[in-house]
C-alpha cells in the first residue's frame, strides 16, 4: 500500500471518529476496557498499523490487542483449516491461499470495487447521455448513484458458452442457469432506474443484460487478450489459477476445493459462479502447466491436454459423484488408474478404513482436487468465532508495552511467531492454555 | 397561569402583553382560548395557529355537575412559538370518533418559523428549527435540538439530549453537555445587552429572547 | 451538521501530539507564546475539521487548567435505555440480549421511523384479545403484512417475532435448534458408521436442511459449536466429553503424544495423519459449499422485480444480522438500538469532567465542568449598518439564519457576501469568569486556501470586565454598566436592546463594553471566488492553488473532489487565535499548576490560549 500520500494524522482522526461512534452508539460496551482483537491484512504497513494501534490504546484504553490476519478468519468462519481466500475489496482483489491456519502467498490485482463502480458509473453516463437530448451537458452520476445503482441492480453473467477456446468440460452449471442463457427474450427485458439526485428526476430505462456489462469488465475483461494484462491487474479468474498453480501440488489439492471468495463486491448475484465456472474452465483447458506457451512444441501439448481430458471424462462418465482424485498435471494418472480399478478386498485394509472412519474426520473432510467453492461468514464472523472460543493469538499487544516502545518493542524475530502460532489453534492452545506470560511479543506475519 | 383572554390594554404595538409577561401578537390566529394555558413570558408571533379548539370531549362529559374547562394547549414559560406556526393538539380516531388529546409544551422551547407541531409533550429547554413537522403523538424530552425542515413521524418518542434531523426523523446526535449555557438565570452567563442576535443561545434560557421582542 | 452562519467553533489542540508519541508527554502546557508564533491554525487543512467544535461540546478539566473535546476524554457507560421506550436495561440483559430494545420498539425497515402496534381486528367478528395485531409504519405506511406476519398480541412483541418467519412460518427458538442439531448430527454419524463401504454418499442427504435456507446466525451457532465439540474432543480436561470415545488408539492421543516428543514433527503430522482439528464436513457443522442456484435465482428476481423490489444500501445495513439481504420481501422490522448515559474523565488526570444523574428519565448532573465556564465565548455578527428591511417578520426563505429571529439585523444575507466590499463584522467576547480578563486577538491578514479574504481586528488588545453578579451591576449604577463608545442606550442590568448603532469604525478602539462583555469590530474584505485579472491580492492566488491538493492524495478521487472544492472555497472562515490573561484567587489545589511568574502573593496569573475558528458565510459568486 503506498502511505506517501497518505496523511497519518488524518486517519488517526477519522479512525478515532469512527470508533468512538461505533463505541458509543453500537457497542454500547461497559466502562471495564475490552480487549480487542483486530482482524488485519497480512500486509498492512506498519505506519498505519501503528496509527490504529495507537488510538486503540491511547484513546480506547484497551488493555490487550490482538492481531489476527483476515484470510485466516476467513477460513475460521468456513469450517476450514485450509482455504483459497478469494477477497474482493474495494481497491484490489486479494488472492491467499491459506494451509493449515498459515499464509502461504498471496496474489493481488486492482480488479476490484473500485474499478467496477467506475465502469458502473460509465455505463450509467453513456445511458444517461443516450437518452438526453443533442446539446445537454453531459451526463455526470454521483458516486453514491453508481454505487447504489450496482449494489441493488448490478449482476454477473454466467460464463459464456460462445467461448469456443475453452475446451468442453461437464457443465456443473444448474438448470436454471442454462435455460437463461439460451432463452433469448423479447423484448429485451429492462429496468427502469430512478435517478433521485438529478432534478427532476431522472428515470433511466436501461437493458437488463446492460447492468452485467460492468462486473463483465472490470473483473474479467474477457475482451483483453491475456499477454496485455500488467501484472497487478490480472482477471479474477487467472489470478486465482496462478495462484493455484505457483502452489505446492499437495497444497494445491486442498486448496483449489477450498475456495472462499469473501469481500464486499462477492454478493454481486451471480459472481461467485462465474467466478468457479471460469476458473474450472481454466483449469480443464490448462492443466496445471505453469508454461503458456510451448512454441512449436505446442501440438505435443495439445495431446497432452486432449489425453487428460479424455480421462477426466472416462472417469466422470464412470463415477459421476465420486470425489475425484487431483487433477495434477505434472503426475497425469495411467489410464485405467487404481483408483477406477475395482480395489481388491484386503482384509488388513478394510480393517483400518473402518478405523480410519470410526476415529478421523469423516470422508468429506478429505476432499481435494476439485474446483469447489465454500461459503464464508467474513473475516469478522471468524474473529467473533475465535475470541468466542477464547482462543490465545500469537501476536498479542498489551498496552503498557505498545505504550513505551511502539511496534518496534516487537521482537523481530519472525521465527518466534510460528511455532507459537502453530499451537495457537492446534490442540494444546485451543484449550486455553495459550503460551502463557510471554516476555517479548512479535508482529509474526506483519513483522 | 393566565388565560391569554385576560389581556390588558396596552398602546398599539404588534404585541398584547398580559399580566404574566405573555406577549401575544395581535396577527395571531387563537381559537378556543379558553382551553390554552400559557405560563407567562411566553411569545405567540404573528401568524400562528393555536387551536384550542379542538380540546378532549371526553374529560368533559365525565365530570359531574361542576363544569371544567378542559385544557387542551398549555405552554410553559419563556417559550417563543416564531411566525407562521401551528399548534394543534393530536387526535386519534377510536371506534368511529375523534378524540383530542392535551398538549403540553414546555418552559424555554423556541419553536422556529412555518412549523406545524402536533405533538402530544414539548418538554423543556428544546429548539425547533424551521419548516419543522411533528406527527401527532410526538413525544419530545428535554434538550433537544430540531434542525430545521425536519419531519418527526407519529408517536415517535425523542429522547432528551438529542439531536435530530431528515425526513423521517432520526437522532443524528448528541447535545454535549454545555448545551444551552448556564441556565442559572440573572443574565451571569450570558451576553446582556450585546446587541444583535446572540443574546441568547439555543436550547438555553429564552428570557432574554423573549425582553428583546417588542 | 450544517451550522448556519454565523458560527464559532473551538480548536482542542489534543490532536496536535504527535501521533507516535505517548500521549503523557503533553501533560506540560505549553506557553501560548510558542504556540503563537509556531503556526497559524488553518480552517481548511482536511485534519482541522476533526479538532474544531462548537463550545456546548466542549468540557473543561480544572486540574490541568486545559480544554477538553470529545476526543480528548475517556467515555465510560453508566446505564443503558430504550430510546424510545425510555426504560433502562440493566447491563446483565444487555450481556446476553445485545444492545436492542427487547420490548416491543422497532424501527421501520424502509424508513427507519419508530413503528406502532396496530389492530387488524375485524368488526365483524371482534377476537377476545382484539387481534390480530401488525406492526405500522405511520411514516411509510410499511407493514409487517408486507412481509406476511401478524402477531396474536399487542404486548411481547420481539418474542413473537423470534418465533415468526416471513410469511408467518414458526421458527424455532435457539434452544430448539440446538437440540435438533446434536439430534441430526448423532444420527448421520451413526449412518456414516453404519454403512462403511458406501462411505462416499454424503452423511447428511437425509437430512432436510437446505444449506441456502440457513441464515447467517444458524451457520455461525454450528461453527461455533462445531468448534467447541473439537476442541472438548482434543482437551484433555474433558476426556469423557459426550459423543467421543477417546482411547490410545485415537490419533489424536497420538498426535498429542507425538507433539510432547517432537515439536517439530507437527509439521509433517497433518499430512500424514488425519488433521488434529478436523475441518467441519457439512451444513451441520457450518460447512456452506457454494451454490449457483440462489446466485441465479436472485438474477432472476433481479430481471422480474425490478429496481422496486430491492433494498438501498442503508436499508440492507440496517438489517440486523442479515448481510446479504437484497429483496424487499426479506425485510424484517428492526428492533430500536440502545443508548447510554456516559460520564467523562479527563484523560490526562483521569478527574470526572461530567457525570450525568444516573435515573433515565434525569436531565441534571452531577458534575460538569463545562467549557464555557472557563472561557470566553466568542460570537460574531454582520455590523449591518443599512437594514433593508424593517419588518419584524422574519423572512420565510430557507437562507435566513433559524437564530435570527430577533429583530435588528434580518436583512444581513450571511450566505452572500459581497467580494471585494469591506464588511463590517462585530465580534463580540463574553467573560464567564469572576475576573476580569485581558485579550489578545490575533488572526492571519488573509484566511488561507484558494479564495484569500483579507481580515482585519480593528482592536486586537481590550479587556473584559469580570462576570460579577448581576445585581451588583444594578446596584453600583451605569458606572459598571454598558458603556457604548458612542453613547447608546446605557442598558443597566439587562440592556439586552443595544441597537448596535453609534460606534466608530476606529482603529484601535472596542466598539461596545459592558459589564462582562466587549465588542469589537473586525473588518472583513471576502475574496473573489473566481481570480480577477488585473486585481492584485484578493484573487485566487496561484501559489494557493497547489497547497489545496495536499492530504487529498489519491489522484484519482481529484476530478470527483472540485466540485467540492468550489463549494468548500465559498465558506469564509477565519481562525481567530484568542489568548486571555487573568488573575484570580489562588486555589490550594491550584498552587503547584501555577505559572511560576505569579509569584506567591494571594493572586495568580493565569493564561489561557486557544485557536477558534468564525465562520462569518459564503462568498457571491459575481
Amino acid at each position: 500500500m503506498d502511505l506517501s500520500q497518505v496523511d497519518l494524522g488524518l486517519v488517526e482522526d477519522k479512525f478515532e471518529r469512527t470508533m468512538r461512534e461505533a463505541y458509543n452508539k453500537h457497542f454500547l460496551l461497559d466502562p471495564k476496557p475490552r480487549r480487542i482483537l483486530l482482524a488485519l491484512s497480512p500486509r498492512m504497513p506498519h505506519p498505519l498499523m501503528s496509527t490504529v494501534l495507537q488510538v486503540l490504546f491511547s484513546s480506547f484504553q484497551a488493555p490487550s490487542i490482538t492481531l489476527m490476519s483476515s484470510p485466516v478468519l476467513s477460513t475460521v468462519a468456513a469450517g476450514l483449516r485450509s482455504a483459497l481466500v478469494v477477497d474482493i475489496g474495494w481497491a484490489e482483489t486479494i488472492v491467499t491461499s491459506v494451509c493449515e491456519y498459515r499464509e502461504i502467498q498471496e496474489k493481488r490485482t486492482v480488479r476490484a470495487g473500485k474499478l467496477l463502480s467506475r465502469e458502473m458509473a460509465k455505463l450509467l453516463n453513456a445511458e444517461l447521455d443516450d437518452e438526453a437530448e443533442p446539446g445537454t451537458s453531459k451526463a455526470d452520476v454521483s458516486f453514491e448513484e453508481a454505487e447504489e445503482v450496482l449494489m441493488r441492480v448490478g449482476w454477473c453473467k454466467s460464463k459464456p458458452k460462445s467461448n469456443r477456446r475453452t475446451l468442453y468440460f461437464p457443465a456443473r452449471t444448474s438448470p436454471v442457469l442454462e435455460e437463461f442463457e439460451d432463452a433469448v427474450e423479447l423484448p429485451e427485458p429492462t429496468l427502469k432506474i430512478p435517478l433521485p439526485k438529478n432534478d427532476p428526476l431522472i428515470e433511466l430505462t436501461i437493458p437488463f443484460a446492460a447492468l452485467a456489462k460492468p462486473a463483465e469488465q472490470a473483473l474479467f475483461a474477457p475482451d483483453t487478450p491475456l499477454s496485455d494484462f500488467d501484472d497487478h491487474e490480472l482477471p479474477l479468474h487467472h489470478l486465482i489459477y496462478r495462484a493455484l498453480v505457483s502452489l505446492p501440488i499437495d497444497i494445491r489439492r486442498l486448496c483449489m476445493s477450498r475456495i472462499i471468495i469473501t469481500g464486499g463486491v462477492s454478493n454481486l448475484p451471480g459472481l461467485k459462479s462465474r467466478i468457479l465456472a471460469e476458473l474450472e474452465a481454466l483449469v480443464q483447458q490448462r492443466g496445471w502447466d505453469p508454461v503458456r506457451s510451448y512454441g512449436s512444441a505446442s501440438a505435443r501439448h495439445e495431446q497432452i491436454l486432449r489425453q487428460q481430458k479424455d480421462n477426466i471424462e472416462l472417469r466422470h462418465s464412470e463415477a459421476d459423484d465420486k470425489v475425484t482424485e487431483s487433477l495434477d498435471a505434472d503426475n497425469p494418472p495411467p489410464p485405467l488408474s487404481a483408483g477406477l480399478q475395482d480395489p481388491e478386498h484386503d482384509a488388513i485394509d478394510a480393517k483400518l478404513a473402518h478405523l480410519a472412519l470410526r476415529n478421523g474426520p469423516p470422508p468429506e473432510c478429505a476432499v481435494g482436487g476439485t474446483v469447489r467453492g465454500v461459503q464464508s461468514l467474513g473475516a469478522w464472523a471468524g474473529a467473533s468465532l475465535v475470541s468466542q472460543l477464547r482462543i490465545k493469538g500469537i501476536v498479542e499487544i498489551e498496552r503498557e508495552r505498545f505504550l513505551k516502545d511502539g511496534l518496534f518493542g516487537a521482537s523481530r524475530e519472525k521465527e518466534v511467531s510460528v511455532v507459537p502460532q502453530r499451537q495457537s489453534l492446534g490442540p494444546g492452545a485451543l484449550g486455553g492454555r495459550g503460551a502463557g506470560e510471554r516476555a517479548s511479543w512479535t508482529l509474526g506475519v506483519w513483522a | 397561569m393566565s388565560r391569554p383572554s385576560a389581556r390588558k390594554a396596552a398602546p398599539k404595538g404588534e404585541y398584547i402583553e398580559t399580566d404574566s409577561g405573555n406577549k401575544v401578537s395581535r396577527r395571531s390566529a387563537i381559537t378556543g382560548t379558553a382551553n390554552i394555558t400559557l405560563g407567562g413570558k411566553t411569545v405567540i408571533m404573528a401568524d400562528v395557529h393555536l387551536r384550542g379548539d379542538l380540546h378532549s370531549t371526553r374529560a368533559s362529559t365525565s365530570t359531574s355537575g361542576k363544569e371544567v374547562t378542559p385544557t387542551s394547549i398549555s405552554i410553559g414559560r419563556c417559550t417563543v412559538i416564531s411566525t407562521g406556526s401551528v399548534i394543534k393538539p393530536p387526535c386519534r380516531v377510536s371506534k368511529g370518533q375523534v378524540h383530542y388529546y392535551p398538549m403540553k409544551i414546555g418552559d424555554n422551547v423556541f419553536v422556529g418559523p412555518n412549523c406545524t407541531i402536533s405533538a402530544i409533550q414539548v418538554a423543556s429547554y428544546v429548539h425547533v428549527g424551521a419548516n419543522v413537522v411533528m406527527h401527532p403523538f410526538v413525544m419530545v424530552k428535554e434538550n433537544v435540538k430540531i434542525l430545521p425542515n425536519t419531519v418527526i413521524p407519529a408517536h415517535m418518542v425523542i429522547p432528551s439530549g438529542s439531536i435530530v434531523a431528515g425526513r423521517p426523523a432520526r437522532v443524528v446526535g448528541e447535545v454535549g453537555e454545555g448545551w444551552g449555557g448556564d441556565r442559572t438565570g440573572a443574565g451571569g452567563g450570558l451576553g446582556v445587552g450585546g446587541g444583535g442576535e446572540k443574546q441568547w443561545l439555543e436550547g438555553g434560557d429564552l428570557r432574554e429572547l423573549v425582553r428583546s421582542i417588542k | 451538521m450544517a451550522q448556519p452562519f454565523p458560527y464559532t467553533y473551538y480548536s482542542c489542540d489534543c490532536c496536535d501530539s504527535d501521533a507516535t508519541a505517548p500521549r503523557a508527554e503533553r501533560t506540560s502546557q505549553l506557553p501560548p507564546a510558542d504556540d503563537e508564533d509556531a503556526r497559524t491554525f488553518d480552517p481548511r487543512s482536511p485534519r482541522a475539521n476533526y479538532s474544531l467544535y462548537p463550545l456546548e461540546h466542549l468540557l473543561y478539566c480544572e486540574d490541568c487548567q486545559q480544554i477538553r473535546c470529545p476526543r480528548c476524554v475517556i467515555e465510560e457507560t453508566l446505564n443503558w435505555y430504550c430510546p424510545s421506550c425510555l426504560f433502562e436495561v440493566p447491563s446483565s440483559v444487555i450481556k446476553t440480549d445485545g444492545n436492542r430494545c427487547t420490548r416491543n420498539c422497532y424501527n421501520c425497515p424502509v424508513c427507519t421511523s419508530p413503528m406502532t402496534v396496530n389492530s387488524l381486528e375485524d368488526p365483524a367478528k371482534p377476537s377476545p384479545s382484539g387481534g390480530p395485531f401488525i406492526l405500522s409504519c405511520p411514516y411509510c405506511h410499511w407493514s409487517t403484512v408486507e412481509i406476511g406476519i401478524t402477531l396474536e398480541k399487542h404486548t411481547g412483541i420481539t418474542s413473537q417475532l423470534a418465533r415468526t418467519a416471513n410469511g408467518g412460518k414458526y421458527i424455532p427458538s435457539q434452544k430448539e435448534r440446538d437440540k435438533e442439531r446434536e439430534r441430526r448430527l448423532q444420527l448421520s454419524h451413526r449412518k456414516s458408521r453404519d454403512v462403511l463401504s458406501g462411505s462416499d454418499d454424503s452423511p447428511t442427504v437425509d437430512i432436510d436442511t437446505d444449506p441456502s435456507s440457513m441464515s447467517h446466525e444458524d451457520i455461525f451457532s454450528n461453527l461455533s459449536a462445531f468448534y467447541k465439540s473439537q476442541i472438548a474432543a482434543q482437551t484433555p480436561s474433558y476426556p469423557f466429553s459426550p459423543g467421543h470415545d477417546i482411547n490410545f488408539s485415537s490419533p489424536v492421543a497420538y498426535s498429542r503424544l507425538m507433539t510432547i516428543y517432537s515439536p517439530t514433527t507437527s509439521k509433517k503430522r497433518w499430512q500424514e495423519k488425519p488433521a488434529v482439528m478436523r475441518e467441519s464436513s457439512g451444513p451441520l457443522e457450518g460447512l456452506i459449499e457454494h451454490d449457483s442456484a440462489a446466485d441465479n435465482l436472485a438474477i432472476e428476481r433481479l430481471k422480474k422485480e425490478g429496481w422496486a423490489s430491492t433494498l438501498t444500501p442503508s436499508q440492507k445495513l440496517a438489517q440486523v444480522s442479515k448481510p446479504d439481504t437484497r429483496f424487499d420481501d426479506s425485510l424484517r422490522p428492526i428492533p430500536a438500538l440502545l443508548c447510554t448515559k456516559r460520564g467523562k474523565r479527563c484523560r490526562d488526570c483521569r478527574h470526572i469532567l461530567s457525570k450525568p444523574e444516573s435515573k433515565i428519565t434525569s436531565t441534571r448532573y452531577k458534575i460538569k465542568l463545562v467549557a464555557f465556564n472557563h472561557i470566553p465565548r466568542l460570537s460574531i455578527r454582520a455590523l449591518a449598518s443599512s437594514p433593508s428591511s424593517t419588518s419584524t417578520t422574519p423572512a420565510p426563505t430557507p437562507t435566513t439564519p433559524s437564530t435570527s429571529t430577533s429583530t435588528s439585523t434580518q436583512a444581513f444575507n450571511y450566505n452572500a457576501l459581497k467580494p471585494g466590499i469591506p464588511i463590517p463584522f462585530l465580534l463580540h467576547l463574553l467573560n464567564p469568569l469572576f475576573d476580569p480578563i485581558r485579550v489578545t486577538l490575533a488572526t492571519p491578514k488573509f484566511t488561507s486556501g484558494r479564495v484569500q479574504s483579507q481580515v482585519t481586528i480593528l482592536c486586537p488588545q481590550f479587556e473584559v470586565g469580570a462576570n460579577t453578579d448581576v445585581w451588583d451591576d444594578a446596584l453600583t449604577g451605569s458606572a459598571l454598566g454598558s458603556v457604548k463608545k458612542g453613547g447608546g442606550p446605557s442598558g443597566g442590568a439587562g440592556g439586552g436592546g443595544g441597537s448596535g448603532g453609534g460606534g466608530e469604525l476606529e482603529a484601535g478602539k472596542i466598539w461596545e463594553k459592558g459589564r462582562n462583555w466587549t465588542t469589537v469590530v473586525v473588518e472583513v474584505v471576502p475574496g473573489f471566488l473566481r481570480g480577477i485579472p488585473g486585481f492584485g491580492g484578493s484573487g485566487r492566488s496561484p501559489a494557493a492553488t497547489t497547497s489545496h491538493g495536499h492530504g487529498t492524495g489519491n489522484d484519482d478521487d481529484a476530478e470527483e473532489l472540485e466540485d467540492a472544492e468550489d463549494e468548500h472555497d465559498a465558506v469564509l472562515e477565519i481562525p481567530v487565535f484568542v489568548r486571555i490573561e487573568y488573575e484570580t484567587d489562588a486555589q490550594a489545589e491550584d498552587r503547584s499548576l501555577v505559572d511560576p511568574r505569579g509569584g506567591k502573593g494571594e493572586k495568580v496569573k493565569r493564561e489561557e490560549a486557544f485557536w477558534t475558528v468564525v465562520g462569518v458565510g459564503r462568498i457571491q459568486d459575481v
